[in-house]
């Protein structure tokens, strides 16, 4: 069988980059940028979400509660200590490895399954908004605002110019992609899949299955408060259900499901086909179409589940493989 | 030791394991040698994979993994209580009477996560995981789905994974269940060529003809009890294992 198409892949995905690198050379409306951000933030979280619920099998549903965290944490520390956000980020990520821990120990060391676990990130996740609507020291249900200073990238502000918080999510966008692509490719990728699969099996064959529960959890919370403590600084100001509400959780979990559960791409597409869809529904809806999205989102998860039950990327990527010779 | 020299690999000493009201094993004591093909038979529910789960620190549904009483020793180290993947580590690794490969990963993938025990490089592990599958035959599937698999293929891969974590003891849980006759005889050859490798062998199966004609020795159990632990010839005229057992008096192939 002759391989013919070999390369396309990689060049797609180059210049996927190179358009996106000049997007906002061509396109100044604010509006677009502010979707585009908002597309590459869910993107940055649903490929989080997915190290732990897709690749580890481990379905999270308060994924919400590092996004909060890596938020206020750059908040907090900025309005009350005026630490600069970028090591509030790094505060953050630390924060909601802390968080995740607790999580993690009683779950994963008593060997809860996957369901149970599910359960218990949801309540936690509920238990920590509630904390923060009633903690008169983070602003409580009022909200908190960034303290504002000079736009630049060592302040990680930039008020009303949208164009350097388009790059600098792009960037975390494909800073994460990159690792995640090296994951998969070594042990812990593989360990991970493992897990998923059978844990007795994974466990059997010499595997630490829950060092590695660990790591994964960890690594994904990490990045959830890396896109949290970004939303932060993009937004300026925040209250709690903005970023604690099991909305965000479900916004992480669904483009990974309609993407494609445990791959690398999936959660992208999945992102880039709901975020914007959100966006343009509230922008066009106003106030009547609150709700409105989740009613698309499920019926669009519906269509993927039945016909792509392992999502849109699969179908996209058998169109790819139509080269290469297969049995 | 006092065994004509040979090395002691694992002890398992007066274990005993109860679930509930019924003993699944009771005051088990048996020893595997280095270099030893040993079957370990008994009818349905002697208590066969509760030894198994007990000597590999699997934890049996909704019990503790830890014996009532007694111990389990592999090369002298106690390891009752140790988790199946320290176990591992230590060279003693198992495969399960219903097989347990991961669908959603292909053939290479499979192995090449066991053989991750022991090295971290991705590379090295393809080169030794494609190695073990032209040694035990699934080279030419490589790419396929663990899903896309025959049973005694997937048994095949179940086997080439364990092997992949470099194992001193190689405990096979009725790796024959479900064969025909050709592949029961593939498979006894493939347990002949990794008892070559220097790998000695627990082999735990109801087909009895192909116990018999592979394994240096036969432990019995019956009614969670050892009632005999010999030369395969000598267990098939014992009458206790015929009376337990057999039903019928076994004649061996000579």
């Amino acid at each position: 069988m002759n391989r013919v198409k070999a390369i396309p892949k990689w060049t797609w995905l180059i210049f996927l980059v190179v358009v996106f690198l000049i997007f906002p050379f061509f396109v100044k409306k604010e509006f677009y940028l502010h979707v585009m951000i908002m597309t590459f933030l869910f993107a940055l979280l649903a490929a989080s979400w997915n190290i732990l619920g897709g690749f580890t099998g481990y379905v999270s549903f308060g994924h919400a509660v590092f996004f909060g965290l890596g938020a206020y944490s750059v908040a907090v520390l900025g309005k009350n200590f005026a630490v600069n956000p970028w090591l509030g980020s790094i505060t953050g990520a630390l924060v909601a490895i802390g968080l995740a821990s607790i999580i993690a120990f009683p779950s994963f060391q008593t060997g809860l399954r996957a369901h149970y676990f599910a359960i218990a990130t949801w309540a936690v996740g509920e238990v920590i908004r509630v904390i923060f609507m009633n903690w008169m020291y983070v602003g409580g249900a009022t909200g908190i605002m960034i303290p504002l200073t000079e736009p630049s990238l060592l302040n990680y502000q930039y008020h009303t110019n949208k164009v350097p918080y388009y790059y600098i999510i792009f960037s975390f966008l494909v800073l994460e992609i990159v690792l995640i692509y090296f994951i998969t490719k070594s042990r812990f990728g593989y360990y991970l899949r493992a897990i998923k699969g059978n844990e007795e099996a994974a466990e059997n064959i010499g595997i630490n299955t829950t060092l590695f529960k660990h790591l994964a959890y960890y690594l994904s919370a990490t990045f959830v408060a890396i896109g949290g403590a970004f939303y932060a600084q993009y937004e300026l100001y925040f209250d709690p259900p903005m970023v604690f509400h099991v909305g965000i959780s479900m916004k992480m979990i669904l483009p990974a499901i309609l993407g494609g559960i445990g791959t690398i791409c999936g959660p992208i597409i999945g992102a880039a086909i709901m975020i914007p869809l959100d966006q343009f529904l509230r922008a066009y809806l106003g106030g009547i179409g609150s709700g409105i999205n989740f009613i698309i989102y499920g019926l669009l998860v519906l269509i993927v589940v039945v016909f792509k039950p392992k999502g849109i990327y699969e179908f996209i990527g058998n169109l790819f493989k139509k080269g290469k010779g297969e049995q | 030791m006092s065994n004509g020299g040979k090395e002691s690999l694992l002890e398992v000493r007066n274990l005993t394991k109860r679930f509930r009201g019924v003993i699944a094993n009771q005051d088990i004591n048996m020893e595997v040698n280095s270099g030893e093909i040993i079957g370990l038979i008994g009818p349905n529910g002697a208590g066969k994979t509760t030894l198994f789960n007990m000597i590999t620190g699997t934890r049996p549904k909704g019990a503790s993994r830890l014996p009532d009483s007694g111990a389990v020793y592999f090369k002298r180290v106690k390891i009752t209580g140790m988790k199946p993947n320290s176990i591992c580590k230590l060279g003693l690794v198992r495969t399960f009477q219903l097989v347990r490969i991961w669908e959603e990963m292909t053939v290479l993938e499979n192995v090449m996560t066991g053989v991750f025990r022991a090295m971290r490089s991705a590379r090295e592990a393809r080169k030794k995981s494609e190695d073990l599958l032209k040694f035990t035959g699934l080279y030419t599937k490589l790419d396929y789905l663990g899903s896309s698999l025959t049973i005694a293929d997937k048994k095949r891969l179940e086997i080439t994974r364990a092997l992949g974590t470099k194992p001193d003891l190689l405990l096979l849980d009725e790796p024959m269940a479900g064969l025909t006759t050709t592949e029961i005889n593939e498979a006894l050859e493939l347990i002949r060529q990794i008892h070559d490798q220097g790998i000695t062998v627990l082999l735990v199966e109801h087909v009895i003809e192909a116990v018999m004609s592979i394994a240096h020795r036969v432990v019995v159990l019956d009614n969670g009890q050892k009632i005999a632990d010999d030369r395969p010839e000598k267990v098939a005229r014992d009458k206790r294992v015929i009376e337990a057992y057999l039903g019928e008096e076994y004649h061996v192939k000579s």
